[in-house]
């Protein structure tokens, strides 16, 4: 019995937003005057019926579950990492840069190095962010989403200025063989299959086991809880604040860097954009379980390469993506609509 | 060139201040408003939306209250009555903001990314100056707040909700129904702000045009201490240097603009890496 409400209650609980999903989209699609049928099944059939579109989608969910995995854990122990978008952009420009620049070193280690630089930078932005949290006790979500900002011009600066390869779209150097992670070529179609869901998924496993298992896990979900309990405990909260930022960060900037020698080789100004948003989206939507976040980040992916179809077939904007992940958000974090799922509860918000 | 400055540094000051009253309201009485740029946004489509419809910017004014208006109430529907951790609420919002005007503006006008333009609110002149009816509305607002919180027995209570319900809650101030007003107060007030944006400065819905001003307007009211007067210095003192970046950026056209977007954001990080003391927010907020 306790197995089976063990596993009852994330079921029941996916089934409910998998219901509020597909009210949301009704909903949206009735506004918009089509069919709803007729437009989830054109969803289901641009992200998952097609070897390629699936290639996409799956490509895709692995930079989100990277982004969530970066909201997820600084979350666990109460901290909001807003600031996923511009660590990802930080993290894919400095791997393209590391991956075009080191071509000459032997095989493996041009890529090693794109991905290392993808990680520290990151790192540096979250701790940015975790610094300024535990010094100046201003709130991370406005730090992080400032520090966004910052990234995202600057990168946009160097993208358009001094490392701007491409004439008719404004995009990097393309990185060489050597930096690439390999790939699966889709057999008859133009997309590629990134290893990256793999890795996204294994640090996912890594991340629940960790938390569930490790002293260090356990602290965190502490300090999440209640802070003034781990601070009782002998918990210094501050040292924990700090490294869950610079995790985070580091996870997103990861995320960027194995996205780009991955799938796309060369950095295009503006297509990293969203992505941090969307994990942040699924992290809270899946209140952090591990298994969740797998399932929210393929499930917000799959609508992300669906809204090119839904805007040329069915003239409905890509923005319908947010305004469904705001509506998840929404309902499944409050009372009365959705039975909670107790993982990695808070009891109150708190600002410091 | 001084007469650029002053009214770039207007321009710059307006949005920022709105928002950051707005913020100030609702976070005085303990509901922390991270949604303020989702209202702003909303609140600058409607604008514009109000304006293309009746053809009077002033409605169009209106309608922009109304949409930030009713953002907030669903910030204080979520994180007051369903109980959303209030920081989750305002994350919700942002993106159901920018999701929403995105998609309106393709169910309506038939565009993506830029609306058509509409007219835009006029400014009066005095002398040489150019004052715009928002300059007047929110100097007014910045009395008619500092008079309510600090001289009024309901600004009173709404300061007693926000530094320790409990307290104020056993003697009888409805800290629930107060915290409600306030945030709904909040999100018409960043709405005027949103208009500011689409109305004031341009004639036109530019999608996610408000482009960080939320977060901006958080920041200067965290620098402003929650307090309206210091919150208006320090509007000023953004809107200003962000008025000199730009006018650096118009007179030596050699700096990438890109610079001067990110120079209030840099200046924002500056500003809290180097603040002296520790910022102290309402005792009581989020709880």
């Amino acid at each position: 019995m306790r197995f089976l409400s063990r596993w009852i209650s994330p079921v029941a609980y996916f089934l409910q937003i998998v219901i509020i999903g597909i009210v949301v989209v009704s909903l949206i699609s009735c506004l918009a005057g089509l069919s709803p049928l007729k437009v989830m099944s054109a969803y289901w059939f641009s992200a998952f019926m097609n070897l390629n579109n699936l290639a996409i989608t799956l490509n895709k969910s692995a930079l989100i579950l990277f982004a969530a995995l970066a909201a997820a854990i600084p979350l666990r122990g109460g901290l909001f990492n807003a600031g996923g978008e511009g660590q990802i952009y930080l993290g894919g420009l400095s791997a393209a840069l590391v991956g075009f620049y080191l071509k000459e070193l032997p095989t493996p280690l041009p890529l090693i190095f794109a991905v290392a630089a993808g990680i520290g930078m990151g790192a540096a932005w979250g701790c940015i962010a975790g610094i300024i949290k535990v010094k100046r006790k201003v709130h991370e979500v406005v730090t992080t989403i400032i520090l966004n900002y910052v990234a995202l011009y600057l990168v946009d600066f160097l993208v358009r200025g001094p490392f701007c390869a491409g004439y008719e779209m404004a995009r990097t150097a393309r990185i060489s063989e050597s930096a690439s992670l390999p790939a699966l070529t889709i057999a008859g179609g133009s997309a590629i299959l990134s290893p990256g869901i793999l890795l996204a998924v294994g640090l996912c496993v890594l991340y629940g086991w960790y938390m569930k298992n490790k002293p260090q896990g356990y602290e965190v979900r502490i300090i999440g809880q209640s802070r003034d309990a781990a601070t009782y405990a002998g918990i210094d909260y501050k040292y924990y604040y700090v490294r869950l930022m610079v995790v985070g960060g580091m996870l997103a900037g990861l995320g960027g860097a194995v996205d780009l020698t991955g799938v796309h080789r060369t950095f295009y100004a503006g297509s990293f954009s969203g992505y941090g948003y969307d994990g942040l989206a699924a992290a809270l939507i899946s209140k952090c379980h591990p298994v969740g976040l797998v399932i929210a980040s393929v499930f917000i992916a799959s609508l992300r390469s669906a809204d090119r179809y839904f805007q040329l077939c069915t003239d409905i904007s890509p923005n319908i993506t947010l305004i469904i992940e705001a509506a998840l958000v929404f309902l499944v974090s409050g009372k009365y609509i959705v039975r909670k799922l107790e993982i990695g509860k808070k009891s109150t918000n708190e600002r410091n | 060139m001084e007469l650029f400055l002053l009214n770039s540094t207007i321009a710059k000051t307006m949005p920022l201040l709105l928002a950051a009253l707005g913020g100030l309201i609702s976070e005085r009485s303990g509901v922390i408003n991270f949604a303020l740029e989702g209202m702003m946004l909303m609140g600058a489509f409607f604008a514009v939306f109000g304006a293309y419809y009746t053809g009077d910017p002033l409605l169009g004014i209106l309608a922009a209250v109304a949409a930030g208006g009713a953002m907030g109430l669903l910030h204080a529907f979520g994180s007051l009555i369903m109980g959303i951790n209030q920081v989750v609420s305002s994350i919700a919002l942002n993106l159901l903001a920018v999701g929403t005007t995105g998609f309106l503006l393709n169910q309506i006008f038939g565009v993506y990314g830029v609306s058509p333009s509409v007219p835009s609110v006029e400014s009066f002149r005095i002398g040489s100056f150019s004052i715009s009816p928002f300059i007047l509305f929110a100097g007014v607002l910045l009395v008619l707040l500092w008079m309510f919180l600090y001289r009024t027995r309901y600004g009173l209570r709404l300061r007693a909700a926000g530094e320790d319900s409990d307290a104020a809650l056993s003697l009888g101030v409805t800290v629930k129904k107060i915290r409600f007003c306030a945030v709904v107060a909040s999100g018409c007030i960043a709405g005027v702000g949103g208009a500011y944006i689409s109305l004031g400065e341009t004639s036109l819905f530019i999608e996610n045009m408000t482009n960080g001003r939320g977060y901006l307007a958080i920041a200067v009211l965290i620098c402003g201490r929650w307090r309206p007067f210091l919150v208006m210095w320090f509007a000023l003192f953004f809107g200003f240097a962000t008025a000199i970046s730009e006018y650096i950026h118009v007179s030596f056209s050699n700096i990438p603009s890109q610079f001067t977007l990110m120079f209030p954001f840099v200046l924002t990080l500056l500003v809290f890496a180097g603040f002296f003391g520790r910022t102290r927010p309402p005792a009581g907020l989020g709880k």
